[in-house]
């Protein structure tokens, strides 16, 4: 019983069976990628801790370059800083200009007390900046120490840079193959149910089935059972008039396109009547054949029309070839006519060039 | 070189030399250059004719290539919709299958193998609260009213009748039989004949004073009720509840007691008692969900098991003979009336009644009658599997059943065709000997019930069997049954058209010159029409079907003549022999249709024809017509029918049993049926009385609605005063008030066209008492002005009676002398203006009549102008569809087109800016004396 149902149903079956084995050689393959992928995180991982050390290790080296540069300038700043103080002194002491004495031995006492304090003073001074000059070079070689730890240090750190962009693409590959493992999973569980319910389905009918047949007879099981019946007959008729309805649908989208085609046909008879009137087809010899493959797609076409949509036999593939054929012929001959206005307009040219020089030439 | 001045140091013959010769190349390069320019012009005209012819090509490709893409497409969804459409039939197939092993089941029924004989049902409905209730009464048929056992009266004067012949007793036989039959009636005086017949089993008597109750024999066991709504049998169970197509009622007895007298008063009786019924199982209650679809049709059906010891066969054969000596039986001559009409009253009478029960009392006396298959018991016993002998005794079981059906069929076989039959084609043929439009056997009379016997089929599903002549209409019933079945059930792409359907009822044959006109069937199945006046081919009436009862012109002179005429001689008989009549003209065709083989069957045949009763032969001949223009139906019954004489061959005696009935028009009324009752003491009186109360109840209607339109006016007219400035508010809502009630009371009144007020209801037209003392009154009237007397003088006298009868004689004198009036000329003159009025008015409704007509006739040409155009505004539409996909390609023609002016444009720009040949004119001075 129910031969047709389980016809279909098995092959429904089969088809959600191959679907689950589709999607399940899927997963592995997913799986395997996923697994891959996990293999060669570990290396990564290693790559970029090691970069991350070598980058802390750089990184303490400037730091220590930085320090010994601070020192060098906190010197060089306190040499500077002696400098100004001597410098301040030497001003406060009034700087080049002597003070006004009396005259008189007081006085040159006096201006030379200040003389020699000037000089003490110039002499602080000249001692203030050739410390200062002295904290020069530790500082730029604290500097150049620096710059070098810290040239080192980027180079550690573009390392572990790159490092980590590898450890971060490989995890978000990862990601990426974990989601279509869930989705594979997903399908597989889909086309299970699918093949659950059709099992299911397939029971169902074991179930009617001996219901119907079942003895002795039970009026309360078989008079539902018999209304079931009816219920998927009807809705069996109703699935068939739609299918009717979307097949005529269908045979008259077939009867409009083949009249639009009919139309096409109509301009290339228009197309081939213009080419064969032409009093220049006999130019080129390959114009012939243009017009005769028109002329054989016309006659193909008249020979379908009269018959119902569904008898009629045209080749549309093949007038697509023929015609894009003669379209590649057409062409080709649209260029030699070109080139042969271009030649023609060279010639041109030339003779006008020709009357041009032949009247503006001087001797 | 440029030509220069000449220069005085130059030597001017050499100078006018050299400026010769500069003129010489000044020429030929300009000729050059026109050459080249007209080259140039050629080859650019050539290059842009081909490139444009190279861009419409290449528009034509592209378009081609969607087509082919688009025509693919399409080819590969209508495979997708096979492959459904293959696999969905499948499963209709098992769910049909599985259906109806379900229901064969739960109706118990025989195999399939074993026809059916269903009896008919009477069924009655009613709506309670949603719940359609279904009440199921076997017909007359199916109830046994005969008592086996007789009382001492009926045994004494059997016995007396026995003795008087045997001769025991002397007294003419005949008037014992009338005797009996007087006493006891036709069908129980058989009845006491054969009860007490020598060598009978000694009868039954009766004990008690009442005959054995009547009861329903052969019910099924129980019954299936389908609603169905277009065609289709309804779900009637609540949303998302197990689907319920088939209500079942509870089992039936067999047999089923109708008495009422041992109706149980605390248990009523199940033709009674509604849950008796149901209980019975002759009542089945079906609620139906809202939201079902409305109910057109009711179907009930059941079938009678397989018993064992009492085969269904025997129980209906048992049956009849119960009917045969209680309400009586007879098979019924074709073309019998059984109903009373205009013309012909039912032959059903007690002259019938006794003569089956003489043709019953003659089987018990004599024996009864052999009766061969073709007669009618046989063919009647054939239908209903039933022995022969089961229905030898009754009368008309002896009568020919198809000699004249035969001879007819023969006859208008070869010479008619008809739209039917070439729809059919030729291979139709073959199924043309099975044809009985009348049916395959007689009518059944059952007391005063006729049964036509008529065997049908499923021709939707019908599957023809190796041999069979029906086999060739096996398209022709699928067809059918698919134009008849419900459209759920119908390929759109391929609607099927029905068979005999349309306006083309006609016969003919083409070719043959006698019948070459068209002849096509009117309304009246009696008159066949040509179309054409001038062709002179109508046939109307009996003489013009099979010529008058007597005469030159008649079947039983002509059809003599054309069966002794060779074929090739007709044409030499007179036009009246052979066109006299229809018949004629077909008997005519017949024979020149017909092979040398049959040409003596034919003869044969019109010689049967020639002897028919004329009214037989007219209703014969009509009916092969109408099976031959449009009555598939007969087509139908005849492969039902060979079908079924196939089964009772190889299953003689199967019998299987059920009843069935059906109901359309089964939704409830949403108004009642009537406004009342009429008790008049005849139906004439009855008849009156509802025409002229109709029409009363219109003109209460009239005043009801007129009452309605006048309170809405009012209505309204007060809502746009409610509001107005210096309205009384409370006066006007008061009024409103007042005119909103009358609306209501005018609604309701409208709606039971209720009584309006005394005073008006006695003023409406046709408020006529149509009381017996009116009526009294009136035919008084009549009488007196029947004898001579003037209406006015009979009325006045009516009058003056009235005055006396109320003590109002002083009065008399005055309404004399007020209402003196002139008799003689004046009434004359008075009633002389009244004919001429009556003249007036026929003469108008005389010519109302011609612009009637005058309209009729113009409605075929309106018609006819209105499908043209409609068939134009149908393909100015598909037209327009067909032009849609191609509207795009027209706009891309003119942007291409545009495109191509813009090229043009932009060469003809280039060469405009292409420097022109140089041409200058040139002055130099020339020497002196230079001529």
């Amino acid at each position: 019983m129910y031969e047709h149902v389980r016809a279909g149903l098995t092959d429904d079956a089969s088809v959600a069976q191959q679907a689950v084995q589709q999607a399940t050689a899927a997963r592995d393959g997913v799986r395997d990628e996923l697994n891959r992928q996990g293999a060669g995180l570990p290396p990564l991982q290693a790559a970029l801790d090691a970069a991350n050390a070598t980058l802390d290790a750089r990184n303490r080296d400037v730091a220590a370059a930085q320090a010994v540069v601070s020192a060098r300038a906190s010197e060089q700043q306190q040499a500077q800083d002696a400098v100004e103080e001597a410098e301040d002194a030497y001003d406060r002491h009034g700087g080049d200009e002597p003070p006004a004495v009396e005259p008189g031995p007081a006085g040159q006492a006096q201006l030379r007390q200040w003389q020699r304090e000037r000089a003490q003073l110039r002499h602080d001074i000249d001692a203030a900046k050739a410390a200062l000059a002295a904290t020069r070079p530790p500082l730029a070689q604290a500097q150049q120490t620096l710059a070098a730890a810290a040239a080192v240090a980027a180079v550690a750190a573009s390392a572990a840079s790159q490092a980590r962009d590898q450890l971060n693409a490989a995890t978000s590959a990862i990601n990426a193959t974990r989601q279509r493992l869930a989705d594979a999973e997903a399908a597989i569980v889909a086309a299970q149910h699918a093949v659950d319910a059709i099992a299911a389905r397939m029971a169902d009918l074991d179930r009617r089935a001996a219901v119907l047949v079942a003895a002795p007879l039970d009026r309360t099981t078989l008079e539902p059972a018999a209304d079931l019946e009816l219920a998927d007959l009807q809705a069996c008729w109703q699935r068939r008039h739609d299918l009717f309805a979307g097949r005529a649908n269908a045979i008259a989208a077939r009867g409009t396109l083949l009249a639009a085609h009919d139309t096409t046909v109509d301009d290339l008879a228009a197309l081939r009547s213009q080419l064969a009137g032409w009093s220049d087809t006999g130019r080129w010899p390959a114009l012939a054949g243009v017009v005769s493959a028109l002329a054989s797609v016309i006659a193909a076409n008249a020979a379908q029309r009269g018959h119902l949509p569904l008898d009629r036999a045209d080749d549309l593939a093949g007038t697509r070839d023929l015609l894009a054929a003669q379209l590649t012929a057409l062409q080709s001959i649209v260029s030699q006519a070109t080139a042969e206005r271009d030649q023609a307009q060279r010639a041109l040219d030339q003779a006008r060039d020709a009357l041009v020089q032949q009247q503006e030439a001087r001797p | 070189m440029r030509p220069i001045d000449w220069d005085p140091s130059q030597d001017p013959q050499t100078y006018l030399e050299q400026l010769d010769a500069w003129e010489a190349e000044r020429d030929r390069l300009a000729a050059a250059q026109a050459d080249a320019s007209a080259a140039f012009v050629t080859a650019q005209a050539r290059a842009v004719a081909l490139a444009n012819w190279a861009a419409s090509l290449a528009t034509d490709l592209s378009a081609v290539s969607g087509q082919a893409g688009q025509l693919a497409a399409n080819a590969a969804a209508r495979a997708t919709l096979e492959a459904q459409l293959t696999r969905v039939a499948g499963e209709i197939e098992d769910h049909q299958a599985a259906r109806e092993l379900a229901t064969a089941r739960l109706l118990a029924g025989p195999s399939p193998q074993v026809p059916l004989v269903l009896l008919p049902l009477r069924l009655e409905t009613r709506w309670l609260d949603d719940v359609l209730h279904v009440r199921i009464y076997p017909d007359d048929i199916g109830l046994d009213t005969h008592d086996p056992s007789l009382t001492d009266d009926e045994l004494r004067w059997a016995d007396h009748f026995w003795q008087v012949r045997s001769g025991a007793a002397a007294a003419d036989q005949e008037e014992t039989w009338q005797q009996l039959v007087r006493r006891f009636g036709p069908a129980r005086a058989a009845w006491l004949v054969q009860a007490t017949a020598p060598g009978q089993p000694t009868a039954a008597v009766r004990s008690g004073p009442w005959p054995q109750p009547a009861q329903a024999r052969v019910l099924p066991d129980r019954f299936a009720v389908v609603a169905l709504s277009g065609g289709l049998p309804i779900n009637l169970a609540a949303a998302d509840a197990t689907p319920r197509y088939v209500s079942w009622t509870s089992p039936v007895a067999d047999p089923l007691p109708l008495s009422p007298l041992e109706a149980d008063p605390a248990a009523p009786p199940w033709w009674q008692d509604l849950a008796a019924a149901r209980a019975a199982g002759m009542a089945v209650a079906i609620p139906v969900p809202k939201g079902a679809p409305p109910i057109e049709a009711l179907a009930v059906l059941g079938v009678r098991s397989e018993r064992s010891g009492a085969p269904a066969g025997a129980a209906l054969e048992a049956l009849l003979a119960g009917h045969t000596f209680s309400s009586g039986v007879e098979l019924l001559a074709s073309g019998t009336p059984t109903n009373n009409s205009g013309d012909l009253r039912s032959a059903h009478g007690s002259e019938s009644q006794e003569r089956a029960a003489r043709s019953v009392r003659d089987a018990v006396l004599d024996g009864a009658p052999a009766v061969a298959a073709d007669q009618a018991g046989g063919r009647l016993a054939m239908l209903l599997g039933l022995p022969v002998a089961s229905l030898a005794p009754l009368a008309g079981s002896t009568a020919p059943h198809d000699v004249l059906m035969g001879a007819a069929r023969l006859v208008v076989g070869l010479g008619a065709r008809g739209a039917l039959r070439d729809r059919l084609g030729p291979q139709a043929a073959a199924a043309w000997p099975l044809l009985e439009p009348a049916g395959p056997a007689p009518a059944l009379r059952v007391g005063r019930q006729p049964y036509g016997v008529l065997p049908t089929t499923a021709p939707g599903r019908w599957q023809p069997l190796a041999g069979e002549a029906g086999s060739v209409l096996t398209d022709a019933l699928h067809e059918w049954a698919a134009a008849s079945g419900p459209p759920l059930m119908v390929d759109p792409a391929a609607p099927p058209s029905p068979l005999g359907g349309g306006p083309a009822r006609r016969v003919t044959r083409d070719d043959d010159a006698d019948l070459a006109a068209l002849l096509l069937e009117s309304a009246h199945s009696l008159q066949w029409t040509s179309g054409d006046p001038a062709t002179g081919a109508d046939v109307d009436g009996l003489d013009a079907l099979v010529g008058p009862l007597d005469g030159e012109t008649s079947a039983a002179h002509a059809l003599p003549i054309l069966a002794s005429t060779m074929a090739g001689d007709l044409a030499g008989l007179p036009a009246a022999v052979r066109t006299g009549s229809l018949l004629a003209r077909i008997a005519v065709a017949a024979k020149g249709a017909a092979s040398p083989g049959d040409i003596a069957a034919v003869d044969a045949a019109l010689g049967t024809l020639a002897v028919a009763e004329r009214n037989d032969l007219a209703r014969v001949v009509h009916e092969l017509l109408d099976a031959s223009s449009h009555r598939f139906d007969a087509w139908v019954t005849a492969v039902a029918t060979e079908r079924l004489e196939a089964l009772r061959r190889d299953q003689p005696g199967s019998v299987a049993v059920g009843a069935f009935g059906w109901l359309t028009d089964v939704a409830p009324r949403t108004v009642p049926r009537s406004f009342g009752h009429v008790h008049a003491p005849s139906l004439a009186q009855a008849s009156t009385a509802a025409v002229l109360r109709s029409a009363y109840l219109g003109q209460r209607r009239r005043a009801w609605m007129a009452s309605l339109d006048s309170a809405a006016a009012e209505v309204r007219e007060l809502e746009a005063q409610q509001g107005a400035a210096g309205s009384d508010p409370q006066a006007t809502q008061a009024s409103l008030s007042a005119a909103r009630s009358r609306l209501a009371l005018a609604r309701d009144g409208l709606d039971r066209l209720a009584p309006l007020d005394a005073v008006a209801e006695e003023r409406l037209p046709l408020a006529i008492d149509l009381s017996s003392r009116r009526v009294r009154g009136a035919l008084w009237m009549l009488s007196a002005v029947r004898a001579g007397q003037p209406l006015a003088a009979v009325l006045g006298y009516q009058f003056e009676r009235d005055l006396a009868d109320a003590g109002l004689h002083q009065h008399l004198a005055a309404f004399r002398k007020l209402t003196r009036f002139h008799t003689g000329t004046a009434l004359e003159k008075v009633e002389q203006v009244r004919r001429d009025r009556e003249a007036d008015l026929v003469a108008a409704r005389a010519a109302l009549a011609d612009r009637q007509r005058a309209v009729v006739d113009l409605q075929g040409p309106l018609a006819a102008a209105e499908d043209s155009e409609r068939a134009a505004a149908a393909r100015a539409a598909e037209a327009d569809a067909a032009y849609l996909p191609f509207q795009k390609l027209q706009a891309e023609r003119a942007t291409e087109a545009d495109e191509v002016d813009q090229r043009m444009q932009e060469l003809a720009a280039i060469d405009a800016d292409r420097p022109k040949p140089v041409d200058r004119p040139f002055h130099v001075n020339l020497p002196p004396n230079v001529p």
